[in-house]
């Protein structure tokens, strides 16, 4: 079928230029932790700088490196908005990774070039980053022509040229692993062609048995993937910030059973899949951890559980002022089986009540609960926290 | 008065904040009559503490806080904001108050660190008692037993523990420690602890468990107890000091600080008025006397020993020959170290037994006993040899001659093994070696501490690890990031801080080679902990601590040149069954001088620099002798002294051989006049100034030390006194021969040494002279060593006309190996195979070649990325096909180990034609999977060929061009060096297909060139040749990087200079 | 008492705790306090009480790798009439809190 690739080549280093214009002129490293996420082109072509490289190495290749710490959240931010605007062009939208994605257009009956001028337009006005675009039968060859043609121009592939358009192409453009490609130039198979001309079975016997086939199929341009639509699912999001900065794992676990009572009262009878934790200094975010559930869940328990068990084995080298839970993939209204004995006892269900309509005629948080948070701490102000009270 | 009586060094590893002088000092400036030094669980810092106490005027008292193991009772729960990591271990502080308080103490500290794991060690509380005597306990700080208990509030817990411990010590000897820091708790502790005393009628004492000379030096020790603890000083804020009052406080504030229990100050005075054990006095070290088995007095059985040697070496004794001996017995017998000299003879007979071999160095090599003992190999009457630099009347008994014993490699590994077996862990222990903080750890531990971004600290350690990098806060400043950040807090601490860790110690690591052996038992005079090598021990002190302790320390260290010679000789007896002794090889032999002056020495490694070289190319050498100047002349000291242009003027007569004063004549005739020798200082000395040996000597080594202006006016009257009364010369010489020997005093190289080096040059001369191969592949098995990579030096063979042939799986072994006049080069040659491969290939080899590439790996069952680096180095060309196709074959039946046996399926329909590498691709992989830039498959330089346009000139051409002439030169980086005596000049020594070339770049071009010179594997230099007799060098005015075909510079300058 | 930031704060701030009060004393020239203000409940500038005994006196130092060190002496009073109070001075800027030793 039909296919457009959508792609901001180099995605995290076009974003920090945005922010930081002086990261276009110099040769500049964007890192997450102590790995390579993203290298401008002059490094990784001279020096041999490669994503996932560790820092320290990339240094020592290229001392002179402008370095940037990754912004994730940001990323992420900006590839959904790509989400929502490609959403207009195409019914069925796939993000296959920052900064890349697919889009069906084989309903489309626009000339070709046309349609890519368009997507190119809505997703710069979205974002603010010009992709490039390539549009091909498949996946493997949309990409490949997104990847050839720098930002705002665009490569079409005609139905049935795929093999003669990627006859002189490098193998390094193949979706394969590292010491797979290496291997390959090693035995002087620099070109998809050179794949291309070898009998399958042969390939096959080689790189075993289903991968020699895809990269087989691949050389001749056959990539019968389907598109897997992202499906648009609504989240919840909350977060508590803490007034001095914490250390203490209690204070998180703490903070993290008051977001979770909050976010179970928003979900009412629907249940979430999966539960993202983020814990912040600023805007920088130093830890996160997205947790899927077995099965789509509404207990507030179990995420209960789940939360502390991840935050008290935490090991916090740096102070956390913010604390963030998102419940994603959360569904339709499911059948609630109410539980057998009803926990809460009389006297709690007219307290929440009372607080609620306190908090209603105050219109904010009156009622406070005094948690202790770190005990042994030297400073008396450090040692308990006071967290809004909800029902 | 008030005595500090708790108190810790930068020597409690990671906690304390201040080194023993620095303790000194400010104890002395706050009026300290005496301070007691208790680190953690070593006395590592106890002689260096001893020696600055004495010299300040402060009596030092040695102690330690010991940790004891949890003798199974259940300890309360450390109270909120305690001492130090509240770990269950208990603390426990222990002062020497007698000798045998201090052997008690040390012994206890052996068994605590041989009986726990390497870096916890702890007591078991049981051995307490049976060292207890002479030592005074005190129930240590918060983490002490008894103070826990009583701050958990179990008091009759603390009561029973403290009447315990009153047991073993003896009620005099055990006192309550207060404690008062300002910490939460520790008013209400300190009462319940005197409330324990009083009930138990102990005596208690203050202390103030100092941790830092002075209170700003807190935020250093904040940062020692995170990187302790692996974090940042944010995550630690519990196992943090609480404070900074852990620092040594005036008397008076102590005294102030306790005025409602006067008796705990009393009583710091009493105890340390008890404490009169003196480390640097009362040790009771002896060496161990040797005694000979037909009961005789060690020195009669060494005479006998002599003279039966003098009969063996020389025939018959000369009535001269008796003389030298007698004298030199004489010295030994005065200061009474026959002992030490058959105890050092036993050892080399055992290396000369069991074929380890040895050599004497250093000063020892003039001795003639040493000679007769076996322990030099030197004849010093055949070099002409003074021994007054070694022995002499004027050596304080204490004053230790040092026997210096060169091993090749693994041979110092079994005598290392050999004395540990036959003195024991009492006995012997290797002397420690104290591993300190230099810029790029400390910079990185700072950083983390304080929780900087890693990057940037990343970014600094590496720039702090150049041998030119600047203080920090200057080299921060030349930074444009940096620049900008020096002022906000977190950076001006991390400054500050990094300069304050600097220098201080980490961890005790081994010394090179020093041992030391004791008749009383070690343990009790030096605490010993086990090595990182299974079954060797290191006492705490290094070499200057065993040194002021008077202990005799014996040197065997590594000298692989040594391993070289005798892996050749193994190799020509293997070969040509000719058994050569080391001994007997010839050192006159006027065919081996003349390989020498024609400059033929890449390989031998005491001459073979390139200083050397060009030395040698100026100079006429043709006899031993001449070699022995020759390896004490140059070097980096005589050069930049500018002592070796007069030498070279006289040997090639452009300057005329005078002498000060006709008696000079037979002492510096060998030298032409021009004192290089130590022992010419001494012998010059003693015959203008009629010094005697002892205080010739004493003059050298206070002129080789830097003196004070008075110090050498002191000297220089001396000299001038004993000049007048010889009255051999008058007043003006006796001026100018002084300024002589100061010049030279200060890098003279001991001419014993020198022929010891010069003995082992000359015979790998000869080797290389008449048995090439077998010296070249002695070479490469004994390689990394020397100044070349093995390919320099496998293209110095192929220019002798010597092949080095590629891996080849039927023809190699682990190691490399002669094939008929060629060297097959072995797997120890081939990146990313481990000596279990190297094995494995070895033991399959024996049972006959392989017929092809699936026999190969169904019989070695390698792992693939082995097989893959042989197949591509054309180890299996035998099989008729290219390395290609042979690959394409491995991945059709290659399976993993543990995989299910392969069947032998036909998968010839499965191969597919595919081009062969060519030549420069096979010169490529040969870079990449070959140790040391070798390549058997063509020359590097072969890559350059498109590069070169022809106005380049080869070496051999080099070599006859005028002085003067402009010259191109291209070739591939053997050497780059840039001496920090060279005052910011760099030499490279590049290479082309037919030779060396030197090229030499000043200082201003090197600014201009930085990156070339950084990142350059090969480069072509514009500029003229500088020409002096037949030494050629070109200096640079341009220079500009040379692009090798298909290689990326920074694999290849890795390649060449990875060794 | 609970003494909060005093800050109102919205639903998604947690407040702390025990957060030092400005207070006046007049201590001894030991350093140790020997009249307090204390104000109770009211908001009015309450009377001065003597202090009985001083349990226990600790110094606390840290965070001296920020922008915002702290170093405290504090002090555990027994006011007259038996009332616990605990007070410390800051040793940077001088002055005297309060804060409930929570």
């Amino acid at each position: 079928m039909r296919l457009a690739c959508v792609s901001v080549p180099r995605f995290a280093l076009a974003v920090e230029a945005r922010l930081d214009p002086r990261l276009l002129r110099a040769p500049a490293i964007v890192y997450d932790g102590n790995r390579v996420l993203e290298a401008s082109p002059e490094l990784t072509n001279a020096t041999g700088v490669h994503p996932g490289q560790p820092l320290r190495q990339a240094r020592a290749a290229y001392p002179g490196a402008v370095c940037v710490p990754a912004n994730l959240l940001l990323y992420r931010e900006i590839s959904g908005a790509m989400l929502q605007a490609l959403g207009q062009v195409g019914p069925q939208v796939e993000l296959a990774e920052q900064g890349r994605a697919y889009v069906d257009v084989g309903g489309l009956d626009a000339d070709a070039f046309a349609l890519a001028g368009k997507i190119a337009a809505v997703v710069q006005q979205a974002t603010g980053l010009l992709p490039s675009v390539g549009v091909a039968e498949g996946k493997f060859v949309a990409r490949v022509a997104a990847a050839l043609c720098p930002p705002g121009d665009a490569g079409v592939v005609p139905r049935g040229r795929e093999r003669d358009f990627l006859r002189d192409k490098s193998v390094s453009l193949l979706p394969a692993a590292p010491e797979t490609i290496e291997h390959l130039q090693t035995l002087a198979l620099h070109t998809l062609g050179d794949i291309a001309g070898l009998p399958k079975t042969a390939v096959e016997a080689q790189f075993g048995g289903s991968g020699g086939r895809r990269l087989w199929e691949l050389a001749h341009g056959i990539d019968r993937e389907p598109l897997r639509p992202h499906r648009t699912e609504e989240s919840l999001r909350e977060r508590l910030t803490f007034e001095g900065p914490v250390v203490a794992s209690e204070a998180l676990v703490m903070a993290g059973r008051q977001l979770l009572r909050r976010l179970a009262g928003r979900l009412g009878r629907r249940a979430a899949r999966t539960m993202h934790l983020q814990a912040l200094a600023g805007d920088r975010l130093l830890w996160e951890r997205l947790e899927t559930f077995r099965e789509p869940t509404a207990d507030e328990g179990r995420m209960a559980f789940i939360l502390t068990t991840r935050l008290s084995s935490l090991q916090l080298t740096e102070a956390v002022d913010t604390l963030a839970i998102t419940l994603g993939g959360i569904g339709r209204e499911a059948a609630r089986q109410p539980k057998l004995i009803a926990e809460a006892s009389p006297q709690i269900a007219s307290l929440a009540a009372a607080i609620q309509q306190v908090r209603a005629r105050y219109g904010r948080p009156v009622v406070w609960r005094a948690v202790e948070v770190d005990p042994c701490s030297r400073h008396p102000e450090e040692r308990a926290v006071l967290i809004p009270y909800d029902a | 008065m008030y005595v500090e009586l708790h108190c810790h060094s930068c020597f409690s590893f990671r906690e304390g904040a201040s080194s023993p002088a620095e303790l000194v000092l400010a104890a002395r400036a706050l009026g300290y009559e005496a301070l007691a030094l208790t680190d953690h669980d070593n006395l590592a810092g106890a002689m260096e503490f001893a020696q600055a106490a004495k010299e300040w005027g402060v009596r030092p008292i040695i102690g330690v806080e010991m940790t004891l193991r949890p003798d199974g009772r259940p300890s309360g729960r450390g109270a909120p904001g305690s001492d130090g990591a509240a770990s269950p271990p208990t603390h426990l502080t222990l002062l020497a108050e007698t000798p045998r308080g201090y052997a008690n103490i040390s012994r206890l500290l052996s068994q605590a660190h041989l009986s726990s794991p390497r870096d916890a060690p702890a007591l078991d509380p049981a051995e307490l008692a049976p060292c207890a005597e002479g030592v005074i306990a005190l129930s240590g700080c918060r983490n002490g037993e008894v103070p826990r208990l009583v701050g958990a509030g179990d008091v009759e817990g603390a009561c029973e523990a403290a009447a315990r411990y009153a047991a073993i010590f003896g009620k005099r000897n055990f006192y309550i420690e207060l404690q008062d820091n300002f910490v939460r708790g520790d008013r209400a502790r300190n009462r319940g602890l005197v409330a324990l005393a009083r009930r138990l009628g102990l005596g208690v004492v203050a202390t103030n468990n100092v941790h830092y000379h002075d209170r700003a030096r807190h935020r250093l020790q904040d940062v020692l107890v995170a990187v302790r603890h692996h974090s940042t000083l944010d995550a630690t804020e519990h196992v943090r000091r609480q404070n900074a009052e852990f620092s040594l406080k005036p008397p008076a504030e102590m005294a102030r600080l306790f005025a409602e229990l006067p008796e705990a100050v009393a009583n710091t005075r009493a105890i340390a008025a008890r404490c009169t054990f003196d480390l640097t006095r009362d040790l009771t070290y002896r060496f161990p006397d040797f005694r000979a088995p037909d009961g005789r007095s060690a020195d009669a059985f060494l005479e006998a020993v002599c003279f039966d040697a003098a009969r063996e070496y020389y025939g018959r004794v000369t009535p001269d020959l008796e003389r030298r001996i007698r004298h030199e017995l004489e010295l030994i017998r005065q200061s009474a170290q026959a002992g030490f000299f058959l105890r050092n003879w036993e050892i080399m007979r055992y290396a000369r037994t069991h074929g380890l071999p040895a050599r004497g160095r250093g000063s020892s090599v003039g001795s003639l006993v040493c000679y007769l003992l076996g322990l030099s190999g030197i004849d010093p009457l055949k070099y002409n040899l003074f021994v007054g630099r070694f022995l002499n009347e004027a050596r304080r008994k204490e004053d230790v001659p040092d026997i210096d014993i060169d091993f090749a490699r693994e041979a110092r590994e079994r005598i290392f093994a050999h004395v540990f077996a036959t003195y024991g862990s009492e006995h012997a222990a290797l002397v420690a070696n104290v591993i300190t903080y230099r810029y790029p750890m400390a910079v990185r531990d700072v950083g983390k501490a304080l929780g900087l971004p890693e990057a940037d600290i990343d970014k600094l350690a590496k720039r702090m690890r150049g041998r030119f990098a600047r203080p920090l806060a200057e080299e921060m400043r030349a930074m444009p990031e940096f620049a900008s950040r020096m002022e906000a807090p977190p950076w001006r601490e991390f400054v500050r801080l990094v300069e304050e860790l600097r220098g201080m110690p980490r961890h005790l690591g081994q010394h090179a080679g020093g041992i030391i052996i004791s008749d009383t038992p070690i343990v009790e005079q030096v605490p010993v902990q086990p090595s990182a090598m299974a079954g060797r021990y290191i006492c705490q002190w290094d070499k200057d601590s065993v040194a002021d302790a008077g202990f005799i320390k014996m040197d065997f260290l590594g000298y692989p040149s040594l391993g070289h010679l005798y892996r050749a000789l193994a190799l020509i007896e293997e070969r040509r069954g000719l058994r050569i002794d080391p001994v007997r090889i010839p050192l006159d032999d006027p065919e081996v001088y003349a390989m020498i002056r024609r400059g033929d020495i890449l390989g031998i490694v005491q001459i073979q620099s390139r200083a050397q070289l060009q030395a040698i190319l100026r100079l006429d050498i043709a006899s031993i002798e001449d070699l022995v100047v020759q390896v004490a002349l140059i070097r980096p000291g005589p050069i930049q002294g500018g002592a070796v242009n007069p030498y070279i003027a006289r040997c090639q007569g452009r300057e005329p051989v005078t002498y000060d004063h006709p008696c000079l004549e037979p002492i510096l005739g060998e030298t032409k006049g021009v004192i290089i020798f130590q022992e010419q200082v001494l012998e010059v000395a003693m015959a203008i100034a009629g010094f005697t040996a002892g205080q010739a000597e004493s003059l050298r080594r206070a002129m080789s030390r830097k003196r004070s202006r008075e110090e050498m006016e002191k000297l220089r009257d001396a000299f001038f006194a004993g000049a007048r009364a010889k009255g051999l010369v008058d007043d003006a010489t006796a001026a100018v021969i002084f300024e002589k020997i100061v010049a030279f005093a200060a890098f003279g190289f001991p001419k014993a040494h020198a022929a010891a080096m010069a003995e082992t040059a000359g015979k790998l001369a000869w080797v290389k002279r008449y048995y090439p191969v077998e010296f070249y592949c002695a070479w490469l098995n004994e390689w990394p060593f020397g100044f070349y990579s093995p390919g320099v030096i496998v293209n110095e063979a192929r220019r002798n006309g010597i092949e080095v042939l590629g891996v080849d799986v039927n023809r190699s072994r682990g190691l490399c190996v002669i094939e008929d006049d060629a060297v097959r080069l072995g797997y120890n040659y081939v990146r990313g195979i481990g000596a279990q491969t190297r094995a494995r290939l070895d033991d399959e080899a024996r049972h006959g070649p392989y017929v092809s590439l699936w026999d190969f790996w169904r019989r070695t069952r390698i792992e693939r990325m082995p097989i893959e680096r042989l197949v591509r180095l054309g180890a299996l060309a035998f099989t008729g096909l290219h390395e290609r196709a042979l690959l394409w074959q491995l991945g059709l039946f290659y399976r993993p180990l543990g995989a299910q046996l392969p069947l032998a399926l036909p998968y010839e329909a499965d191969l597919v034609p595919l081009t062969e590498m060519t030549d420069g691709e096979r010169l490529v992989t040969d870079l990449r999977f070959i140790e040391g830039a070798v390549t058997t498959r063509g020359h590097i330089m072969d890559l350059a060929r498109g590069a070169l346009h022809e106005g380049v000139t080869p070496s051999h051409v080099v070599d006859r061009m005028a002085d003067g002439a402009p010259v191109t030169v291209a070739g591939f980086v053997a050497v780059r060096q840039a001496p920090e005596t060279a005052k910011g000049f760099v030499f490279h020594t590049l290479e082309d297909r037919y030779g060396l070339i030197n090229v030499i770049t000043k200082p201003h071009l090197v600014a201009r060139y930085q990156r070339v010179i950084e990142h350059a594997g090969a480069l072509i230099v514009h500029g003229h040749i500088e020409r002096q007799e037949r030494v050629v060098n070109v200096v640079t005015e341009r220079m500009e990087l040379l692009p090798l075909a298909g290689t990326r510079h920074r694999a290849l300058r890795h390649a060449a200079h990875n060794w | 008492m609970l003494t909060t930031s005093g800050g109102t704060g919205g639903p998604d701030t947690v407040r702390r705790l025990n957060v030092p009060q400005p207070l006046r004393v007049e201590a001894g020239d030991d350093g140790t306090p020997r009249r307090v203000q204390h104000r109770g409940q009211t908001a009015r500038p309450g009377r001065w009480r003597a202090v009985d005994q001083v349990r226990e006196r600790y110094r606390v130092e840290d965070r001296w790798w920020t922008s915002e060190p702290v170093a405290r002496e504090y002090f555990d009073l027994l006011l007259d009439g038996g009332l616990p109070f605990a007070v410390f001075r800051d040793r940077i800027d001088g002055r005297w809190y309060a804060q409930r030793d929570g």
